[in-house]
């Protein structure tokens, strides 16, 4: 990946973005495929995390007679970081991959020089309207995934402690500022904006051959994950920053 | 549109207006807990030291969270003015002559403003500036702390000498030491026991023999606790035995100059009771006289075997025998 080239990308998705014709039909065609088929996946993943966070966390606070603490230390765990974290991960493998090989043997098989012989604008409909999908649907899912994760942190608390699901979800709450929240749904943006350039920047610029698909379906994946580790760096020095 | 794409656009409407939802109860809630969206109004306060209050933290009324700190400026040199916001169905609570502090939710809790609600009739008003005072913070605890652990270092250190030193030598060394101590203690609160026993028996039996005494009313004690009349029989005998223990003292000394008399050798009965020449001579007198008498009697005897005598003896004889029939 060259930097240059790398920004020209940016920026003409940018300009393409918001120039008709408007994708919306595959817009939100990509959009479904990207949330709502990922929900399951994530809601899994999350309510999994959630509960084993609950239970790795709750023998440190158990030694600093801390037990009550354990909702408030799992909703900022989960609400700051572990929520947004996983979801752009686990978009990154499943999203990321799909996209990077879907559009690279789309490059193989000459199917965006079609396209564009047939007067159809292929980055538009490739490419736009997949970052607008990621970018617009990794927060949602990041939403749904803190939810589930909560959900499986009140199981985990409920089985231990017996907790209330009114009691564990004022202490949460109680944890929580605005700015968490806020900071739950920015950061996404950008993961979900990083995934989706990566992804199709590593399809659309394929090598024409068989192993272009396999290289730029790997390269879409890690660069992704990479991307989403960074972002998240620069997020918490920034909304750290932000905090009294 | 398709049947197929209208069934995705609104599913993935579904999908999405959800997760718009849960964002908007997640803000309204963290809203609600932060009292963005309740009826409040504005409380100050002006502290020397705030012990680390930040916007944010929560303010306590009776133990109940009514309200958040709102601001926190430094106003001089040595005043910090916090601001902040009370939930306004509990402004009736908290009076004209409430009371702020700064407190700990817990040991490593958070920093918050604990407001102790006042008895003035008159409800606070808005931006009104209430009372501080200072409550124990973390660190005067630990202070304290550290400083009851050196004493208890201190006390530690000294009774171990003390128990060194008891160990040696001593009643204390030898009770601790001495292994037939124990079951002597033992035996003698046994012993303890038995007399307690025993003179719970005993104060029963006293109680008992006093109640029967207090109802016998023609009794001796009772008449002597209760009859008032007597007490004048009583000290009428009193002052006989006085009288008489006074004269039979006078009867003892006049006794004991007699006896002091006849101790003396001078008189009579002094060299009769004490000069044993005189009783050696009364001793063979004595004999004689014996003697005496028993060579009378065979004179006597002899006398009446007389043919002088005899008649007259004869005579007598049978008037005795007469006599006696």
């Amino acid at each position: 990946m060259r930097v240059a080239h790398v920004y020209q990308f940016i920026l003409r998705i940018f300009k393409e973005t918001f120039s008709s014709p408007f994708e919306t039909e595959e817009t939100l065609n990509q959009c479904y495929l990207q949330g709502n088929r990922t929900l399951l996946l994530i809601g899994f993943t999350s309510f999994l995390a959630g509960i084993v966070f609950t239970r790795q966390s709750r023998p440190s606070l158990i030694e600093f007679g801390a037990e009550s603490w354990l909702p408030s230390l799992v909703s900022i765990a989960i609400v700051r970081g572990l929520g947004p974290l996983i979801t752009a991960l686990i978009c990154s493998g499943k999203l990321g991959s799909s996209m990077g090989a879907e559009l690279s043997s789309m490059k193989v098989t000459e199917q965006i020089d079609a396209m564009e012989a047939s007067g159809t604008n292929p980055f538009k409909y490739l490419v736009v309207t997949r970052v607008i999908a990621t970018t617009v649907m990794v927060p949602v899912l990041v939403i749904y995934a803190d939810a589930v994760a909560l959900m499986g942190s009140y199981v985990a608390v409920h089985y231990y402690s017996q907790t209330t699901f009114k009691l564990f979800f004022t202490q949460a709450f109680q944890a929580l500022s605005f700015l968490d929240i806020f900071s739950s749904i920015i950061k996404p943006v950008f993961f979900g904006f990083a995934i989706g350039v990566v992804s199709t920047y590593a399809g659309y610029n394929a090598p024409r051959a068989t192993v272009g698909v396999g290289k730029s379906a790997n390269r879409s994946v890690v660069i992704s994950m990479v991307c989403v580790f960074i972002i998240d760096f620069l997020a918490v020095q920034i909304f750290g920053s932000l905090r009294p | 549109m398709k049947r197929e794409e209208v069934r995705r656009n609104t599913r993935l409407g579904i999908f999405v207006i959800t997760g718009i939802l849960l964002f908007l109860f997640a803000i309204f809630y963290v809203g609600s807990e932060q009292s963005l969206f309740n009826a409040n109004f504005p409380l100050r306060a002006n502290f020397v030291d705030v012990n680390g209050l930040q916007k944010g933290n929560n303010v306590w009324l009776s133990g109940v969270k009514v309200g958040t700190v709102r601001e926190v400026n430094i106003i001089d040199n040595s005043m910090v003015q916090i601001e902040m916001r009370i939930d306004q169905k509990l402004r009736q609570f908290i009076k004209e002559d409430a009371l702020a502090s700064i407190s700990s939710e817990g040991f490593v809790g958070n920093t918050i403003v604990v407001i102790e609600p006042g008895s003035s009739p008159q409800a606070v008003a808005d931006n009104a500036i209430i009372r501080t005072g200072q409550q124990t913070s973390t660190q005067d605890m630990m202070n304290a702390l550290q400083t009851t652990a050196e004493n208890i270092t201190n006390i530690t250190h000294e009774l171990r000498q003390i128990m060194q030193e008891a160990g040696k030598e001593g009643t204390l060394g030898s009770l601790l030491t001495d292994t037939t101590l124990g079951p002597e203690i033992k035996l003698t609160i046994d012993n303890i026991q038995t007399t307690g026993r025993r003179s719970a028996v005993l104060t029963s039996d006293v109680i008992q023999m006093l109640t029967q005494l207090k109802n016998n009313e023609s009794g001796v004690v009772n008449t002597l606790l209760t009859d008032t009349s007597f007490s004048r029989t009583y000290e009428e005998t009193l002052a006989n035995i006085k009288t008489a223990g006074e004269q039979a003292a006078a009867a003892s000394a006049e006794l004991t100059a007699l006896v002091e008399k006849i101790d003396n050798q001078k008189n009579a009965m002094g060299v009769v009771l004490n000069d044993t020449a005189f009783a050696n001579n009364i001793q063979k007198t004595a004999d004689q006289l014996s003697e005496g008498v028993a060579k009378f009697n065979e004179n006597m005897e002899a006398a009446q075997h007389n043919f002088l005598l005899r008649r007259y003896f004869k005579k007598k004889k049978r008037q005795e025998e007469k006599e006696n029939n």
